[in-house]
């Protein structure tokens, strides 16, 4: 090693390693090169010197799949592989580390087993090298978790490189500008893009990331695209034109090229020649101002932002409901909805006395992860819940909040700092909040203080100047618009939450409407609410009310007392229609409606079961197809849910279903499905979840006893788990197993001891005989 | 067309829809089609097929049933793609019945997709004058799923995004790996893998059709 290197100089890299230990040593496909630093060291070392003799710079560690998933002798791998690049004469080594090769997520590692497969390659490396290479990830997740186990485990900078497709995105879905963000937050020194298409596409991309970030930008592209000639892979750019196209990658800013897939020394000798009197263009980027998910970026530009208030169980019943029963879907449901709604960024509160918010929040981040693109704003009172959420949130986030106590900003802004998020200062202290604008700006200016002690940039403060209630303190309104146009003043981002304004007032939308326009016009950059206010047009009344006018209350009151009955005879269609039809919203209001002059017992025999029924029938005879049984099921669903809000709930509590995918099964739309059709019938299910172990299954059949099973199996691999599943449960308990899935067949069920449904009509059939 | 069409959805639905128009759009937008093909020599071992160059084995009955006459054969893994997946995971929670749909059109995308693969290399192998097998894939009769883990290795699933989680199921869900062999007097059409499969003592023929 020479000096240290400084990751802004121009710098020549490497070519491909991969393609020369196939060009060189052919050995079989898919035999991981990595193996060659033991079993051939001077292939290797041959081939770091060749590319130092061609002019690269920096080459990289041939120890790309070196990690404990991929071989077993990684950490042997990576010392001597580290030692070869050292010993090749090279001016920098780059330690090369690529994915781990298992999937993030729910079936795969979990963050700490990611964060620990790379803390174990980092130490393994022992800092021998001159900066930390991670290249060709496709999964931010695992990116970002890498980025973090390197910052925690040693003192090279650290380099990272993505792979995107001709789309711009990776398969994962990301995009350059979520990279970036995300990368840079978590502690990347410089950023990059290699493999996957060749360097005239490349150029794009290189283009995009230099506007991006002013930090240096490292490229290898592909040479060209792959094809097949006689039964090998070959890349159809030559070292002449790769090197033209990597000049233009070089002007465009970009200050460390080499090459990837297909590349050899000669490209890089010609890369070099190309490239040795071209300067990099100054680079243009602007400080900005943004929070991102790993798949979207907001930019805080002076549009105003919503942040959708829903997933939070303060004041709603079902949802601390659903919290308690560990029913994490219902929170990530109402995130799905508050982006159909327009929602820009979802804010997560899951606190709840008596249940653990940690893993909570964990979970329920992991199911938006999957089902929405939206950053999320981290909301908790825990510091520990907003660490944890910090360290797992894959992207850049806003945390809610501080507040101007010491106590606070010295216990949140080191995390806010660490994971270089953006965070929410609420203009309030131990001694509350004050009264007038000028007291509240002052809050926000020790706030604004204490974030730059703590070098968080001024970009990524968000102030709150409180909303209190228009109705409790006459003037309220005012004085929050006038404090938010004195803390525009200050240079940082504003945030209002919105509905507090109508505490105590009937039609509330309405002055909620009114006060979100007021805010909006003195430049308000988020307001958290419930997206649907967006579609609300607030009227004069609201606005004079707001603005303190004489008179005013009493005007609104008047015009707005009984407003919602108004909305409430409109609807005219029949709920056994809703129900039918499928209508989902429909149904829910329709059974809404009734429950104000019915019980819940009469709604559900009159109405939900007969228009239930109904469809089974018109099922059976072909008329209607499965989806159409589907949607009415779900329509029944809302009409349950919204007669259960009136009346608690309408199950039988008797009448126990435990449903379970078989282990090894993780396809659950065909469970999901007879989950949604049997619970209208009035059985209480109990949903177990998919690729549940025997274990979980026993002990739910036991905690329910007596109960009837429910077993689903979609492929037949896993048809021999369910086999296992009901040896198990009948050697303990004398049930009913009722199988389904779409490799069964009935003499197959009947032979392993369950009771075969053809589908989720018949599975209701089958219970209905069974419980009667 | 591989993609999907308002008339495809309509006929899963069972009728006519306004919204289906766009959702088929949405589908459509949401695919990621991928696809990785390669071709490899056969060598026939006493217990099992071996690839040339390559670590890949096929054991049992069936495959060497269905590759009887073959010298070699292709290996291909085909994708949607993740965001398909992310699309079902969002509306299996707000809304089940388009959810439904959604899955078996993708089956039927995939299928087609696949379909369209297999066509291609067949007239590829019929203008060198070979004839081609119809596809068979791991997990099938007697062949075990297993294998699909060094296909997927072979094939680069990893850059495609295709990873195979603990239990052996593919991921992106809408993803499949296949086998067509190639040779002179290859036989195309499907045989009774029952008769020699090893499992047709316990499996009862629930299986393979
Ligand atoms: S149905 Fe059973 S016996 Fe027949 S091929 Fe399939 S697994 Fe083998």
């Amino acid at each position: 090693m020479n000096k240290k290197i400084n990751l802004n100089d121009d710098l020549i890299l490497d070519g491909a390693m991969g393609t020369l230990v196939m060009e060189r040593e052919n050995p079989k496909a898919g035999f991981p090169p990595e193996l060659f630093n033991i079993e051939k060291p001077e292939l290797i070392l041959n081939i770091h010197k060749d590319y130092v003799k061609a002019g690269a710079d920096c080459v990289n560690t041939n120890t790309f799949g070196a990690n404990s998933y991929k071989l077993k002798n990684y950490k042997e791998v990576i010392n001597k592989g580290i030692e070869l690049a050292l010993n090749s004469g090279a001016k920098y080594v780059a330690f090369d580390i690529g994915p781990s090769g298992k999937l993030f997520g729910q079936d795969g590692f979990d963050f700490e087993e990611c964060y620990n497969c790379f803390k174990d390659i980092i130490l393994a490396g022992q800092d021998k090298t001159d900066f930390i290479y991670f290249e060709t990830f496709t999964d931010l997740r695992e990116l970002r978790t890498a980025i973090i186990a390197a910052k925690e485990n040693s003192s090279l900078p650290v380099v990272v490189s993505m792979s995107f497709s001709e789309n711009g995105r990776t398969p994962f879905g990301t995009d350059a500008d979520s990279f970036v963000y995300t990368a840079l937050s978590a502690g990347a020194d410089a950023v990059g893009a290699n493999c996957s298409v060749g360097a005239d596409k490349m150029l794009t991309i290189a283009k995009k990331l230099t506007e991006l970030t002013d930090k240096p930008v490292f490229i290898k592209a592909n040479a060209g695209m792959p094809f097949i000639k006689d039964g090998k892979t070959v890349y159809d750019t030559d070292s002449e034109t790769f090197s033209k196209q990597n000049a233009k990658i070089k002007k465009a800013g970009v200050n460390a090229i080499g090459g990837c897939c297909g590349t050899n020394p000669e490209y890089i000798e010609k890369i070099k020649e190309e490239t040795k009197d071209i300067v990099p263009e100054k680079r243009k980027c602007k400080k900005i101002s943004a929070v991102c998910s790993s798949s979207k970026t907001v930019y805080i530009d002076g549009d105003m932002k919503i942040i959708g208030e829903r997933i939070n169980p303060t004041g709603k019943k079902k949802f601390k409901e659903a919290l308690i029963s560990k029913d994490y879907d219902y929170a990530a449901s109402c995130g799905i909805v508050q982006e159909r709604d327009g929602a820009h960024i979802l804010d997560v509160n899951v606190g709840l006395n008596g249940i653990d918010e940690k893993a909570a929040m964990g979970e329920v981040m992991d199911r938006l992860f999957r089902v929405s693109e939206l950053p999320l704003q981290i909301d908790s009172s825990d510091e520990k819940v907003i660490e944890f959420a910090l360290r797992n949130y894959c992207g850049k986030a806003i945390v809610n909040s501080v507040n101007a106590s010491d106590e606070s900003l010295n216990k949140i802004l080191p995390l806010v700092k660490k994971y270089n998020s953006a965070v929410i200062g609420l203009t309030l202290d131990e001694k509350g909040i004050p009264e007038s604008a000028e007291g509240r700006k002052k809050l926000a200016e020790k706030i604004i203080n204490k974030c730059q002690k703590f070098g968080i940039d001024k970009n990524d403060i968000i102030i709150d100047v409180l909303t209190l209630s228009e109705a409790s303190a006459k003037g309220s309104a005012k004085i929050t618009i006038d404090a938010l146009k004195k803390v525009k003043k200050l240079k940082v981002k504003t945030v209002l939450g919105i509905s507090n304004i109508s505490f105590g007032m009937p039609a509330r939308e309405n002055i909620n409407a009114a006060f979100l326009d007021m805010a909006k016009k003195a430049g308000l950059d988020f307001a958290i609410i419930n997206p649907t206010l967006l579609k609300i047009i607030p009227t004069k009344e609201a606005f004079d009310f707001l603005n303190a006018k004489d008179g005013a209350v009493q005007n609104y009151i008047e015009r707005f007392s009984d407003v919602k009955n108004i909305a409430a005879e409109e609807i005219k269609t029949d709920l056994k229609t809703a129900i039918i039809t499928g209508q989902k919203d429909l149904a829910e209001k329709e059974a809404g409606l009734l429950s104000k002059e019915l019980s819940s017992v009469q709604i559900v025999e009159k109405f939900i079961i007969p228009a239930l029924d109904e469809v089974g029938a018109n099922y059976e005879k072909g008329r209607f197809f499965l989806p159409q049984l589907i949607a009415s099921a779900e329509a029944a669903k809302s009409a349950f849910s919204a007669v259960e809000e009136k009346s608690g709930t309408s199950s039988d509590k008797n009448k126990r279903f435990v449903l379970a995918t078989v282990k090894g099964d993780i396809h659950d739309i065909g469970k999901n499905i007879v989950k949604s059709v049997t619970a209208n019938y009035g059985f209480t299910v109990i949903d177990l979840g998919r690729d549940v172990d025997y274990d979980v299954v026993l002990k739910a059949v036991e905690d329910n006893y007596p109960c009837v099973l429910g077993l689903s199996a979609l492929m037949t691999t896993t048809v021999n788990n369910m086999e296992k599943t009901i040896k198990l449960v009948k050697a303990k308990f004398d049930i009913p197993v009722l199988v389904g899935g779409a490799v069964l067949t009935k003499e197959y069920a009947e032979k392993i001891g369950g009771i075969y449904c053809s589908d989720a009509n018949d599975t209701v059939k089958k219970l209905k005989d069974i419980f009667k | 067309m591989i993609f999907t069409s308002a008339q495809e959805l309509e006929k899963i639905l069972g009728k006519k829809e306004d919204f289906l128009n766009d959702f088929s759009k949405e589908i459509n937008d949401s695919l990621e089609l991928k696809k990785s093909v390669k071709k490899f020599s056969l060598i026939f071992c006493d217990e099992r097929i071996e690839l040339q160059g390559t670590d890949i084995t096929f054991l049992g009955n069936a495959i060497r049933e269905h590759l009887k006459n073959c010298t070699h054969c292709y290996i291909f893994l085909a994708t949607l793609g993740d965001k398909i997946d992310r699309l079902s995971d969002k509306l299996q929670l707000v809304d089940l019945s388009k959810a439904y749909i959604l899955d078996t059109a993708a089956n039927e995308i995939i299928e087609r997709y696949c379909d369209e693969i297999s066509n291609e290399i067949e007239k590829e192998e019929l203008s060198k004058g070979n004839k081609v097998t119809l596809r068979f894939s791991p997990g099938y009769a007697d062949l075990p799923l297993e294998t699909q883990r060094q296909i997927i290795k072979v094939l680069g699933g990893e850059k495609m995004g295709v990873y195979l989680s603990d239990t052996l199921i593919m991921k992106p869900f809408k993803s499949v790996s296949a086998i067509i062999g190639v040779g002179k007097k290859a036989i195309k059409g499907s045989r009774d893998y029952c008769a020699v499969c090893k499992n047709n003592k316990s499996c009862d023929k629930r299986i393979c059709k």
